[in-house]
């Protein structure tokens, strides 16, 4: 054991992951960053390979190739020390910056901020990302609204009587919003989840468990933000939503676009292919105007 | 800017599989989606009485989706762009994932991805000028 080459590196050495050069906590089997596993072999066999050599072997797809033939499921490894998103860090950054900086990532760069979420068997603080911007999303849009429906109708409609009316119920509803709107939000993020990882089980991508799933929906309401832009925003915001899953699914659970993407996309085919089977057999239950027996 | 097409299988996130049924959603919710049932009154025309840069977005894609074409171009120049683009990005996707071929993907520097988001917003201000001469 004294002469063992790998020993002396590990002391010498910090371990970093082969795949991705994510920092690891010495013992573990298991990249939690890329999910890859991570034996002695691959880790020393990985360090002493030249460089340009492995360059050259992702850019052939080997490297790919490679990841595809690993195991499909992997357990999960509880890690103490790991880069994770800039929320999760918000102690050392702050409790804003950590915020803004998540919501920019989730926007601007969702690949990058859901290879670093980290799988720790917590949900806690994702959950408090996910109420804090999702419920701020929420009331700017209804506050949006408000003023524009308020707002038109004092100028183009000029019946006041009615209008003060309006804008007493639309200024107590936005007053009730603001304390509800963690609650819809709340249950939006647990029901959103749930049948998210339905489909992704149907599917077949759940290699992350329902921890993995949570996170992307949690860390995915960020996109709600975008509805700060008046009109076109909750639009923007519900298409971009979507496109964070997606990446976000196929990060977190190490599956392929294509899989994440038909998680997402099956509530909806469902719905559509079960409006269009109602369409075609209802006249045979019902016997409509062109019916033949 | 550089245009590439990369090898299959995909390194990294396989766009043309998130944003083509995207675009098929929206071209068949124009297709078969009552939108005329809902009555929606544009805030921004219903404030200014003007219309927004986005108004008639959506009757351009009902207009396109029946056929339409002169009214879907009349009523809003842009979307019936933006559906003429997503019909063709579908036809794309569909063939490259099919028939597992590598994807288009086009690289940028800094200064030339500046230029696209000015001229972006170039075209959707100079469609809302349209729209404000024409309604």
């Amino acid at each position: 054991m004294k002469n063992d080459p790998s020993d002396k590196k590990s002391k010498s050495k910090p371990l970093i992951c082969p795949y991705c050069g994510a920092k690891l906590v010495p013992g573990l089997t298991f990249c939690p960053r890329c999910h890859q596993k991570i034996t002695k072999e691959t880790l020393f066999k990985r360090e002493e390979e030249p460089r340009y050599k492995r360059e050259e072997r992702i850019e052939e797809g080997v490297e790919e190739k490679f990841k595809e033939k690993k195991e499909p499921k992997q357990e999960r490894v509880f890690v103490s020390e790991q880069e994770g998103t800039p929320w999760d860090e918000r102690d050392s950054v702050g409790f804003l910056q950590g915020i803004i900086e998540t919501i920019k990532e989730v926007l601007f760069s969702p690949s990058e901020l859901f290879s670093k979420v980290i799988l720790d068997g917590s949900i806690k603080d994702a959950l408090i990302f996910a109420l804090i911007v999702g419920s701020a999303g929420w009331i700017i849009g209804f506050m949006w609204q408000a003023i524009f429906q308020n707002f038109s109708a004092l100028i183009f409609m000029k019946r006041f009587g009615p209008i003060g009316h309006g804008m007493a119920y639309s200024t107590g509803i936005g007053i009730i919003y603001m304390f509800i709107a963690p609650i819809f939000v709340l249950i939006g993020l647990f029901i959103g989840s749930a049948i998210l990882h339905v489909c992704l089980m149907i599917v077949g991508g759940n290699r992350s468990g329902f921890e993995g799933t949570f996170k992307v929906v949690a860390y995915s309401t960020a996109t709600q933000i975008l509805a700060i832009v008046p009109i076109c925003g909750g639009i923007v915001a519900g298409i971009w939503a979507i496109v964070a899953e997606i990446i976000g699914l196929s990060r977190v659970h190490d599956i392929s676009t294509g899989k994440a993407a038909l998680a997402v996309f099956l509530p909806i085919i469902v719905c559509c292919g079960l409006i269009a089977g109602m369409g075609v057999l209802m006249p045979f239950f019902f016997g409509g105007p062109h019916y033949r027996p | 800017m550089k245009i590439i097409i990369t090898s299959y299988p995909v390194h990294g996130i396989d766009h043309e599989v998130i944003w083509a049924p995207i675009a098929i959603l929206a071209i068949f919710a124009s297709r078969f989606f009552p939108f005329e049932r809902f009555h929606y009154i544009c805030p921004f025309h219903a404030l200014t009485g003007h219309p927004c840069p986005t108004c008639g977005m959506t009757r351009s894609f009902i207009f396109m989706s029946k056929g339409n074409f002169k009214d879907a171009f009349f009523i809003n120049p842009l979307g019936a762009f933006l559906f003429i683009f997503a019909v063709l990005y579908v036809i794309y996707a569909a063939y490259v994932i099919i028939f597992k071929k590598g994807r288009i993907r086009i690289k940028v520097s800094k200064r030339e991805a500046k230029i696209i988001r000015c001229l972006a917003v170039a075209i959707i201000l100079l469609n809302w000028i349209y729209l404000l001469l024409t309604f």
